[in-house]
């Protein structure tokens, strides 16, 4: 039908780019990838993006292998090294390579008489890769008493102590560890609990519409216009001094996923709207296909992006909140570590002047966030560089 | 035979206000419209923007409710059912033999679907076997002149014209009764029309399609279709066979239709008078016939009397009081 | 062709860059614009037909960019300006913006706000051209709508955008173009939104305006039709390229470039005979990134002579008493 034959590109050698066989190779690639690869290549080109995306895979790394890479007891309490500043790691020692710390000496402090443990540098500890310390269970699963680093010798009292110690001289880079896999996992747990949440209440309301919709809109209306650290409060109260670490925890992920899964059930919603009217859910309709067939099918994979991006944008609100319910005293109680019960001990103002290093804990919070909010962003583009 | 009768078709779409949602009024999109489709045959469908004949064909492939009226349809030989009462159930099976080809060849093509599997679709939810699957996409993509390769790539490698190619195999995939082709061609550039033009055409002839070609384009019409509806605000004000509308139109709108289109042709500047004021609005039509505001030729009865739709001459029908007195202008 | 030239365009050239390379928008676009003349610029999407008139306003957004040319503004007199070498943001671009050359949009919502009423936005478009007290500024702008067939104006300036029709709406789009007195107007496809019967109107409405106010239109379209009612010459674009400049007439009776034979033979027309097919161009317009070497045309060619058409780019021929094809075909350039 056509008057002219396309002259193939190839038989112009000297026409590129169209020309190249490289580049053919190339159209090919792009012609069938799939959206998921096309996603993947837009999102590479998201350069802060992609280094949120690398932060973010360490930090769950960390929360996996958080019994490894502490180096003491995190719940060990030890008077004698309380306040103990940070310490690094000496790595050279009479002209070779031979990582060390130092012991601690309890010196009594001419006028106050009060007995200080400080560093001794006249004690030399050899630091040891995948040292022996504490029995914890890996995963979980595998009871092991491994760690990635240790000491050699030294008494009882000694330690790495890279962030320094608390009060009651527990490690804070210890806790700090096994405090990310908590504040994680909550998050995580929480945002699974809303997807799940939002994905059913906001595929109803967008599949049947009507007066269901309504009221599942409504409902979240009310929820989103209740202040959220008043119900939090509310309902932290209301939780027994009796149950355990695990109960509070499980209560507390609820609480947090209660308001998160407004969020999620709006953006389902909205796809699911958007794309009922689109020509090729209709065409699907037109073809005869099941409703079911029509949303697994058609609709489901569409935005299936939106909610991964919507879900990595839930995350980091999910764990700022349970840092701030724990950092007031709502959320999980110690003997529990997390983020926000580490931040909890920086409240005194005038330990914190004495002892600024209990503030660090923040910053892993701070990190987190912003990578898991960039991150987002660059999911969202990627999927959907036209909304 | 006839494929599609349409009577008096009705769509009204309520205007609703204040807190209890009450009706205010209706807007009337389709208001009493009848036409029918003859076996092979294609019948346009056209009209200015807001004239309803997108709600038509939305009614037809029951994507819309029916107010009122008959549409009654002949999926095989010797059974009839009307679609504007069937209830949704009895419709899913009947879908495969009424078919659509969208306007915007971005948007009907599901991004996340090999084109293979594009096409394949209505078969497998028909229950067409694999192998017989695998068979009829091929057949299909050289029916639309795309090459075998294409089954799997992704829609995103395509152009619009090749896109239109795709979507036009897909709805012929179940050989359908009918097919309602929404302006197929308006999105595309002007070469890439022709060709998308000349491929309407070759279907029709090789497999005597019937079809309901909606479009506002009065070129594209000339070109593809046997018989030309026109629509006015809702309702349908002339229907005839494609030759003679065009040569001589009997209703004064689609006199103006015709010689509102610039021709490409300098040498016809200047020769048309344009049609005064603007198209009413289908919430409050003017009394009696709903062009004669701008008509030229309107007297006192047009202003009171709303004008039916009657056959004037064999296979001719025109809403115009004046049918047969007026002698009008078309295009040679 | 004795009007002098309003605007002269001199191997404008315009570039995209982004991730995956540099798009060649404009590649050495030369035209004049005429006083009083209506030129028509005709092609098919990604042609370039609608950044050059961008160009000309310096709308061009990053990541496009000028990368080449001149475009002349009073070619001919004392004071010349070249647009490309002012400031998009400054003072005198603004005064040429709407004081000197007025644009008219494809959907004029583009260039209406849906916040305050038709007779505010285009009383502020007048004042800012010209030195007017509010009540000058508003029998003006009244006598405008009138202009423009916008009837009751009186009543009509105190609508808001979106209680107009879209014919309506584009009368007001002409009126805000046409606010700061500009000598030149450039239309972006200004009816290809509207019905039939309304573009109509409009194009009466423009010829009409013309033809009182001695304005130099530059019209934008795909549609050839169009271009037969309204233009005096025409420029055929292709790829960012001028293929074929010609009097209007000259170009339908004689077209001398393949393509723009390829492209009067493919529009459907209301003349045709039943189910008459037509003829096509086969493929279709490669992506701007992706331009053929030598002529961008020749992989879509029937005409092609070889070797030649593949490898040089032929020259682009100004527009004359006949204009001529950029083509290396015998006599189609003279």
């Amino acid at each position: 039908m056509s008057t002219t034959v396309i002259e193939p590109a190839s038989s112009s050698g000297s026409s590129p780019p169209v020309g190249d066989p490289g580049n053919a190779a190339a159209e090919a690639r792009f012609a069938q990838a799939t959206q998921l690869q096309l996603t993947w290549w837009r999102f590479r080109r998201h350069k802060l993006a992609l280094v949120s995306l690398i932060i973010v895979v360490l930090f769950y790394l960390v929360a996996a292998f958080a019994d490894f890479l502490a180096v003491s007891d995190p719940h060990a309490t030890d008077a004698r090294r309380s306040f103990i500043p940070p310490q690094g790691i000496h790595l050279f020692d009479e002209g070779g390579f031979n990582p060390h710390v130092y012991g601690l000496k309890g010196v009594r402090d001419p006028r106050t008489f009060k007995l200080a443990y400080t560093p001794d540098p006249a004690r030399k500890l050899p630091v040891r890769l995948f040292a022996r310390g504490y029995t914890y269970h890996l995963f979980g699963l595998f009871e092991t008493d491994i760690h990635l680093l240790g000491l050699e010798g030294g008494g009882r009292s000694d330690g790495i102590f890279l962030l320094g110690t608390d009060q009651l001289g527990r490690d804070l880079y210890s806790r700090m560890m096994v405090a990310t896999r908590i504040s994680l996992l909550i998050g995580l747990a929480g945002v699974t609990v809303s997807l799940f949440l939002g994905v059913i209440l906001g595929g109803i309301s967008g599949l049947y519409g009507g007066w269901v919709d309504t009221l599942i809109q409504r409902l979240i209306e009310v929820l989103r216009s209740i202040p959220t650290i008043p119900l939090w409060m509310g309902l932290a109260a209301a939780l027994p001094n009796t149950w355990s670490v695990t109960q509070v925890y499980l209560a507390i992920t609820i609480i947090i996923s209660l308001i998160g899964w407004t969020e999620l059930a709006r953006v389902v919603r909205g796809r699911f709207l958007a794309l009922r009217e689109e020509d090729f859910v209709v065409a699907a309709e037109l073809a005869g296909a099941s409703q079911m067939r029509i949303i697994l099918r058609h609709m489901l994979p569409s935005f299936a992006s939106h909610v991964i991006a919507a879900v990595s944008l839930a995350l980091p609100a999910m764990i700022v909140s349970e840092t701030s319910l724990s950092f007031l005293g709502l959320g999980l109680r110690p003997p529990a570590i997390s983020w926000g019960i580490l931040l909890q001990d920086a409240q005194n103002i005038q330990v914190l002047a004495g002892a600024p290093w209990l503030l660090s804990a923040a910053v892993p919070v701070t990190v987190v966030i912003l990578a898991f909010n960039f991150l987002g962003d660059g999911l969202r583009d990627a999927a959907d560089p036209y909304g | 035979m006839n494929v599609l009768e349409v009577s008096d078709l009705k769509k009204h779409f309520p205007i609703r206000a204040g807190l209890l949602q009450r009706e205010v009024g209706r807007v009337r999109a389709v208001d009493g419209v009848s036409f029918h489709i003859a076996e092979g045959e294609t019948l346009a469908l056209v009209g200015e923007s807001g004239c309803g004949k997108t709600t038509v064909s939305r009614c037809i492939l029951r994507a819309q409710s029916v107010t009122s009226g008959a549409i009654r349809f002949r999926p095989e030989d010797g059974r009839e059912v009307d679609l504007a009462t069937l209830p949704k159930r009895e419709l899913r099976p009947l879908r495969r033999h009424l078919q659509m080809i969208f306007q915007d060849p971005y948007a009907s093509l599901n991004p996340r679907m090999m084109v293979g599997d594009i096409i394949a679709e209505p078969l497998k939810v028909n229950g067409v076997p694999a192998a017989e699957r695998q068979a009829r996409v091929l057949e299909l993509l050289e029916l639309v002149q795309l090459p075998a390769s294409a089954r799997t790539r992704f829609p995103h490698a395509f152009s619009g014209g090749q896109r239109q190619r795709i979507g036009i195999a897909r709805a012929l995939a179940l050989h359908p009764r009918l097919v309602v082709a929404d302006e197929p061609v308006s999105a595309l550039d002007v070469s890439v029309q022709a060709q998308i033009i000349n491929l309407l055409l070759d279907l029709q002839d090789r497999l005597s399609l019937s079809m309901l070609f909606v479009a506002h384009d009065l070129g594209v019409v000339r070109h593809i279709s046997d018989r030309v509806a026109v629509m006015y605000v809702g309702r349908m004000v002339e229907v005839a066979p494609t030759d003679a509308l065009y040569r001589s139109p009997r209703h004064p709108y689609t006199e103006a239709l015709l010689a509102a289109v610039p021709a490409p042709d300098p040498a016809r500047r200047g020769r048309r008078i344009p049609v005064t004021g603007e198209v009413a609005d289908p919430a409050r039509p003017p009394p009696g016939c709903a062009f004669h505001p701008r008509c030229p030729y309107a007297v006192e009865r047009c202003r009171t009397e709303q004008p039916n739709l009657g056959e004037v001459e064999p296979g001719r029908w025109v809403s115009c009081h004046r049918a047969k007195e007026l002698s009008l202008a078309g295009v040679a | 062709m004795a009007e002098p030239s309003a605007l002269s365009i001199r191997d404008l050239a315009v570039q995209f860059r982004n991730e995956q390379g540099v798009i060649r928008a404009l590649d050495g676009v030369s035209f004049d614009l005429r006083a009083g003349q209506t030129l028509g610029i005709v092609g098919e999407s990604g042609c370039g037909k609608s950044v050059t008139a961008r160009s000309i306003l310096r709308l061009i957004d990053r990541p496009g960019r000028i990368t080449g040319g001149q475009i002349l503004l009073d070619p001919a007199g004392p004071q010349a300006i070249d647009l490309t070498a002012l400031d998009p943001d400054s003072r005198q671009m603004q005064q040429v913006r709407g004081g000197r050359i007025g644009l008219i949009f494809q959907e004029p919502m583009t260039a209406l706000s849906v916040h305050y009423t038709v007779g505010n936005q285009i009383i502020e478009a007048i004042r800012q051209h010209r030195d007017l007290s509010k009540a000058d500024a508003k029998a003006q702008a009244i006598a405008l709508l009138g202009e423009v067939g916008i009837p009751h104006p009186q009543r009509r300036i105190d609508a808001y955008p979106f209680e107009l029709s879209g014919g309506l709406r584009q009368r007001v789009g002409i009126a805000m173009a046409l606010a700061g007195n500009p000598d030149i107007v450039i239309a972006d496809e200004p009816t290809t939104a509207l019905d039939v019967t309304t573009q109509a109107q409009i194009l009466g409405l423009l010829q009409r305006l013309q033809r009182e106010k001695g304005i130099a239109l530059m019209l934008i379209t795909h549609d050839m039709g169009v271009i037969a009612e309204m233009a005096d010459e025409v420029a055929v674009m292709y790829l960012g390229r001028i293929v074929e400049t010609a009097p209007v007439e000259r170009l339908f009776a004689a077209p001398r470039h393949p393509y723009t034979r390829a492209l009067l033979r493919a529009v459907p027309s209301i003349l045709a005979t039943p189910r008459q097919r037509l003829s096509t161009i086969g493929g279709a317009v490669p992506h701007p990134g992706l331009r053929p070497t030598g002529c961008s045309f020749h992989p879509r060619c029937t005409e092609m002579l070889g070797e030649r058409c593949r490898r040089e780019i032929p020259a682009s021929v100004p527009l004359g008493v006949s204009g001529g094809a950029s083509c290396f075909l015998p006599g189609a350039s003279e």
